[in-house]
C-alpha cells in the first residue's frame, strides 16, 4: 500500500502527533510492499499543498490532536478546502488518528462520528479512527509512554499487513472509555499526582507559582 | 443582561446569514436588551498552536496578541454568548472553531473529575451561558446537528442549546433572556 500521511498538528516544533506517527510508520513498514509519504500541514500555505496531495492519493491517514473535543481549526479549514470535492472522492480510503491529553476515549467519540460523516459527503471509504488519550507530554517522556508507543507500532503493523484496521485492536488501544469503573479515591489520587508532579513541575520550570498559575487577567 | 453575538460566517458571499444576525440584533435593540454583534472575519485571529504559553508562561494570556484579548474581555463580560456559524462541511466554520480553540486560556491545566471523565479546572468563577446558532444545512438528511451539539455540550462551559435560522427570532430571544 502507498499511504499519504497528513500530520495536522498545529504545533510549530516537536509534536505528540508525529511521535505517534513515527511508531505507526515503523509498524507499517514491516510489510516491505508498503510505501508512505508525509505531508506536514500547519500553515495557510501547507493546507493547500495538503489538499493537492489528498486529491492525488488513494490511501490517506490524517492525524491530529483533539482541540476542544473536535478537530483543530486548521484541520477544519482543510476540510472546508475539500468542499469542491464532495461526492468526487470515489475509490479513496481515508483513516484518522486523533490523540489528546485526557485519558478517556469518550472525549473523541463525537468527533469520530464526524470523521465518518466527512467521508460520507466526500464519498470516500472511511477506514476508521485510532483514538488515543493520555498522550500529553509524549515528547518529554517517551519512556513513561512505552505502552502507548508500542500499541501504535502494533496498530501500524496490522494496518500495514492487512490494509485495514482491526477494530477490536483499536477499541482495546483506546480504553478506558470513561473512568467510571475506577475507584473514586484512586482517581482522586491520580489527578492529585498529575497536578502535583506534572503541572506544578511545569509551572516551576517556567518560574510560575501555583498562585500565579491561577491568574485572572481579564477580571474575576 | 448583556448579549454578545459572535458571527463566525467566513463567507462574504453569504450575506443572508449576516443579515439574519443583524435582524436579531435589531430585535434586541428594540427590546432594550444590551447586545453587541461582532463579525469574527474582521479579525485576523491566529489558530491556537498548542504552545501552552497561556497555561505555563503567561497564565490566562495567549501568546498571540491579535485582538483576541478584546474578544475574551467581551466574552467574560457577557451574560449570554451566541456562537453563530453557517454549517460548512458538516460542522461550524473554521473561523468559529478558531475562536473556540483559543478559549483554552479560560481553563487551568489542573484536572478534576466531572461526569466520570477528566476536565480542566475553570480559571474564572463565572462564564456566560452559551448557545449555538447555525444555518440550515445543505445536508438536511444528515445528523450533523446532533454531532455539533454533542461536541459543544462537552467543550463549551454553560452550553445551553442550539438554534438555527429556522427558529423565530422572538422565540430565541425570549428563551435566552430567561436563562
Amino acid at each position: 500500500m502507498k499511504l499519504l500521511i497528513i500530520n495536522g498538528s498545529p504545533k510549530l516544533g516537536i509534536n505528540n502527533t508525529s511521535i505517534l506517527l513515527d511508531k505507526f510508520i515503523l509498524g507499517f513498514k514491516e510489510n516491505p510492499d508498503n510505501t508512505f509519504q508525509i505531508c506536514r500541514m500547519n500553515t495557510k500555505e501547507t493546507y493547500q499543498k495538503a489538499v493537492n496531495e489528498f486529491v492525488d492519493a488513494d490511501n490517506i491517514l490524517i492525524a491530529f490532536p483533539l482541540y476542544t473535543y473536535s478537530m483543530p481549526a486548521g484541520i477544519k479549514l482543510f476540510f472546508e478546502s475539500l468542499e469542491h470535492y464532495q461526492k468526487k472522492c470515489h475509490g479513496k480510503k481515508v483513516a484518522f488518528l486523533v490523540q489528546y491529553g485526557f485519558v478517556e476515549a469518550t472525549h473523541a467519540r463525537p468527533l469520530e462520528k464526524y470523521l465518518a460523516f466527512i467521508c460520507k459527503i466526500l464519498e470516500c471509504e472511511y477506514m476508521g479512527t485510532i483514538i488515543k488519550g493520555g498522550c500529553d507530554g509524549l515528547s518529554r517522556n517517551q519512556i513513561g509512554a512505552k505502552k502507548i508507543l508500542r500499541g501504535m507500532y502494533e496498530i501500524g503493523k496490522s494496518f500495514g499487513a492487512c490494509g485495514k484496521f482491526d477494530y477490536d485492536q483499536l477499541n482495546h488501544y483506546s480504553a478506558p472509555e470513561v473512568t467510571k469503573k475506577m475507584n473514586r479515591l484512586l482517581v482522586k489520587i491520580m489527578f492529585w499526582a498529575i497536578n502535583k508532579f506534572y503541572w506544578e513541575r511545569a509551572f516551576k520550570k517556567n518560574g510560575i507559582s501555583v498562585k500565579e498559575s491561577f491568574a485572572k487577567p481579564y477580571g474575576e | 443582561m448583556k448579549v454578545l453575538v459572535l458571527n463566525g460566517n467566513p463567507k462574504q458571499d453569504y450575506p443572508e446569514f449576516d443579515l439574519y444576525l443583524e435582524q436579531l440584533k435589531n430585535f434586541c435593540d428594540e427590546k432594550d436588551i444590551a447586545v453587541e454583534l461582532i463579525l469574527l472575519r474582521e479579525f485576523d485571529l491566529h489558530n491556537c498552536i498548542g504552545c501552552y504559553s497561556c497555561w505555563l508562561k503567561t497564565p490566562g494570556i495567549c501568546f498571540h496578541r491579535d485582538g483576541m484579548e478584546l474578544l475574551i474581555k467581551k466574552y467574560l463580560a457577557a451574560d449570554i454568548v451566541i456562537l453563530a456559524s453557517p454549517i460548512i462541511m458538516g460542522f461550524v466554520s473554521s473561523l468559529l472553531k478558531c475562536f473556540n480553540d483559543r478559549l483554552i486560556l479560560l481553563g487551568h491545566p489542573f484536572l478534576y473529575l466531572k461526569n466520570d471523565r477528566m476536565a480542566h479546572v475553570p480559571r474564572y468563577a463565572h462564564y456566560p451561558q452559551t448557545v449555538l446558532f447555525l444555518d440550515d444545512p445543505k445536508y438536511a438528511e444528515s445528523d450533523c446537528f446532533s454531532l455539533i451539539e454533542s461536541v459543544y455540550q462537552r467543550s463549551s462551559r454553560e452550553f445551553k442549546k442550539m438554534f438555527t435560522t429556522k427558529n423565530n427570532i422572538q422565540e430565541i430571544i425570549d428563551e435566552i433572556t430567561h436563562y
